[in-house]
């Protein structure tokens, strides 16, 4: 086994300091927001009344990453949150019913109101009414209804959604007492877009040999579009990574030094096992995608001149290619077809890392039958694990290793 | 044989009772997942709508192939019998955006089943807009366009206008029926009223409503029921396993109402007429008291509401490990309804579970109950 250590990204650090700012920076004032982050427009408006955001669900993964889920699932697993319910939601009620203040990156602030899109999962609603609730505070609600239909998405969803956009607009002013002027929506959309493109554009960069990023830095980098996006600061932070990346392209530096596989990872990785991707390294093997940062947050470029139209798009475009409108379940489906089989050739995959989460139906579903067709399609090696991305508990470490073992097997007789 | 004898018969066996029905009408089957899906549209299209349940008493192997184990135990119950050709009698389906594995799986089944119809339908959820209303119309346009497509015929307004009707009818008198519940000692039993529910979604509409109109003559000529021990509110998502019921039963208490998918939530789409029938239907299904629809907030009220109407002693959850809409909702409504001076009572099912706990827990919550 090599040493093969993963070589961090310089712009990483720029990334991790914007992070440990972005947490400073929700305790300096009001009115704040919590929030969810999936291609989320109402973010990007908040942004523009000077609400802060505040996002429970990156939180959640800070604190599964420090360790801190299992206390917070099990607290609210004692306050009748059932062990079945999303971690992300668990977490995010033990945090808030815990009663000692011991939290990582010390907490996150209260509430003035609650602000969900629906488009990732329909968890989102209940667990933010659910938070409405608990507060007593306002709730803006941006439905994106799922396209669940393979053609183009109709035109009376963008009409809908964009007036729901407005609608929500007007309640967001009435309580920040700003106002959203024509200007500010215009340069926000744009700068929106322009995100999209440079994170596009370092996904398809890492169709190198060696791939010059691993799924740690992408996940790193997720930062920037989930959490910065409509902000010149987001953009820069894009633009800086994108300028290493092709550096490390030009010098024919490779996220590990000695890479011998190239596998995709289907599925949010398990955030308190950090290492994860680096015991992959030490047997050669690099990520050059997931389906988590590959299909879901701005895989499209849509038109920006009407910035309301834009950001229906925007909230109707989670998951798919071609056509906006989707869930990342639809994504398994429909990449099944041409979209899976040009990313497999393209980024030169030889093997697949296929994780079954308890916590995430939406992430999992359709993950056994891109399993089989990878297996059986595309004749390469594939590995099923259980995992959950924040609740450790759940987390056979034993067992996934022996998997993982006989996988590697596999991938060097293949 | 009375209507009651009747439909029992017919819920003995649901699947035989399908096969059957469906070799001898014209009509085509369609299976439609929750009662968020307004049927009117498919039975305006001369297709026989049928809700989708699992049979009972299967197996569930091969749809794990598919399905991860932590998905709907219903849902997957529900393919393993698909891919088992147990429903053979339907020519498509209906899923609707509704809970998570049912919404994310609709393109699963169109990937494993390529010759079935399969169409979707969006929800309209939480924000009941005016914008929303017209969305949901568009929708419903949409699903008329795709069903018109199928069929091969055009769908007309007064067609669509007098399924209204019988559907209306429908839910009339099953509600005629849920009101004789209310009384000190009901007509029927808990496991009568399921069964009267489960049989309305597998029949014709049209027959079902005469069924239906001859239960309740007989019903008034019947002497009263005996007053049960404790008067039960069920609440639960896609509870399709008589064995709650028995159990209940069993324990000396009824279940005098059941705010479930296969129950009470099935009769809150009485449309109003309309210009436009579809805005109409629009209009009455946004509005459904399923949690993947509207707020715990407003699920509070209707049980409230229900616990008044109904007299109920205690409200006991039965609720599928996977729904996580209804988890959801479970800590702050079982919260609230304490605070109220409600007793609520929990049990965690799954398709074909091991009734032996769920049991002891009923048991358990009726004796707290009573006392
Ligand atoms: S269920 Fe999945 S998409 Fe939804 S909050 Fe949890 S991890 Fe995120
Ligand atoms: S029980 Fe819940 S999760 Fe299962 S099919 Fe019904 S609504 Fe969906």
């Amino acid at each position: 086994m090599s040493e093969n250590k993963p070589k961090r990204l310089e712009s990483a650090k720029a990334v991790s300091a914007a992070l440990r700012q972005y947490y400073e920076d929700i305790w300096a004032g009001h009115p704040l927001a919590w929030s969810v982050v999936s291609s989320n427009p109402l973010n990007d408006i908040c942004r523009m009344l000077g609400i802060r955001v505040a996002y429970p669900e990156n939180y959640a993964c800070v604190c599964a990453a420090q360790h801190f889920s299992e206390k917070y699932c099990t607290i609210a697993e004692a306050n009748n949150y059932k062990p079945e319910l999303c971690s992300y939601i668990r977490n995010n009620f033990g945090y808030l019913l815990a009663q000692d203040n011991d939290h990582p990156l010390g907490g996150i602030p209260k509430p003035d109101l609650l602000m969900v899109v629906s488009n990732a999962c329909l968890n989102y609603l209940k667990w933010f009414d659910a938070l409405r609730l608990f507060f007593d505070k306002p709730y803006v609600v941006l439905n994106t209804p799922h396209r669940m239909f393979d053609y183009e998405v109709p035109d009376y969803y963008i009409r809908y959604v964009a007036r729901e956009i407005e609608e929500c607009i007007g309640q967001l002013e009435k309580i920040s007492g700003n106002k959203v002027t024509d200007q500010k929506l215009k340069e926000t959309a744009h700068l929106s877009r322009e995100q999209g493109k440079y994170w596009r554009e370092l996904l398809d960069l890492n169709k190198a040999v060696p791939a010059p990023m691993n799924l740690s830095d992408l996940a790193n980098l997720i930062f920037v579009p989930s959490s910065l996006s409509g902000t010149q600061h987001g953009v820069d932070l894009l633009k800086l990574a994108t300028a290493e990346i092709k550096e490390r392209i030009k010098k024919r530096e490779g996220a590990i030094q000695d890479e011998r596989h190239r596998l995709v990872m289907f599925n949010i990785p398990p955030w308190y096992r950090l290492g994860f991707v680096n015991y992959f390294a030490q047997r050669g093997c690099v990520f050059p995608f997931g389906d988590y940062n590959r299909y879901l947050w701005y895989t499209q470029d849509f038109e920006d001149t009407d910035p309301i139209e834009y950001f229906a798009k925007k909230g109707l475009s989670f998951g798919l290619d071609g056509g906006c409108g989707s869930t990342i379940a639809e994504t398994l489906y429909g990449c099944i077809g041409d979209r899976l089989a040009r990313d497999i050739k393209e980024f030169k995959i030889d093997g697949a890392v296929v994780a079954i989460n308890k916590s995430c139906k939406i992430m999992s579903t359709g993950a056994l039958d891109v399993a089989n067709l990878i297996h059986e399609r595309f004749h390469l090696p594939v590995v099923l694990i259980d995992v959950d991305q924040a609740d450790e508990r759940t987390y056979a470490e034993g067992q996934v290793q022996q998997r993982l073992e006989a996988f590697f097997e596999m991938l060097e007789n293949k | 044989m009375t209507a009651m004898e009747h439909i029992n018969q017919i819920a003995r066996d649901m699947r035989a009772y399908l096969s059957e029905a469906s070799s001898k009408s014209e009509k085509k089957f369609i299976g439609v997942m929750h009662p968020i899906v307004p049927q009117e549209v498919l039975f305006a299209a001369c297709l026989h709508p049928v809700r989708l349940f699992p049979f009972p008493g299967e197996q569930t192997n091969m749809a794990h192939a598919h399905l991860h184990v932590y998905t709907s135990s219903i849902f997957r119950a529900i393919w393993d019998q698909v891919l088992k050709g147990q429903f053979s009698f339907l020519d498509g389906v209906v899923l609707p955006e509704s809970c998570e594995t049912v919404t994310y799986f609709s393109r699963g089944w169109r990937y494993h089943r390529k010759n079935d119809f399969v169409a979707t339908m969006a929800g309209v959820r939480f924000n009941k807009t005016k914008n929303a209303l017209i969305f949901f119309r568009d929708d419903l346009e949409n699903l008329k366009k795709e069903l018109e497509e199928f069929t091969g015929r055009e769908i007309f307004e007064e067609a669509l206008t007098y399924a209204i009707d019988v559907y209306n009818r429908n839910r009339e008198l099953l509600g005629n029926i849920c009101n004789l519940m209310k009384q000190e000692r009901p007509p029927l039993t808990g496991v009568d009223l399921f069964n009267i529910f489960m049989v309305s979604h597998v029949m014709d509409k049209e027959e079902n409503n005469r069924l239906l109109e001859k239960l309740l003559s007989e019903l008034l000529d019947l002497p009263a029921g005996e007053r049960p021990k404790a008067r039960l509110l069920v609440s639960g998502p896609c509870l399709v396993d008589g064995r709650i019921y028995e159990t209940i039963q069993a324990a000396g208490a009824t279940a005098v109402c059941a705010d479930t998918n296969m129950g009470l939530r099935s009769l809150a789409g009485q449309s109003e007429s309309d210009n436009d029938p579809l805005l109409a239907l629009a209009r009455s299904y946004a509005n459904l008291p399923c949690p993947f629809s509207i707020s715990a907030e407003h699920r509070l009220s209707y049980l409230l509401d229900l616990v008044q109407e109904y007299a109920v002693d205690g409200v006991i959850f039965a609720i599928e490990r996977a729904c996580e809409a209804e988890i959801m909702d479970f800590p702050y409504l079982e919260r609230e309804l304490r605070k109220k001076g409600v007793p609520v009572g929990f049990v965690e099912t799954e398709y074909m579970c091991d009734m032996a706990p769920v049991q002891t827990r009923i048991e358990g919550f009726i004796e707290s109950v009573m006392k």
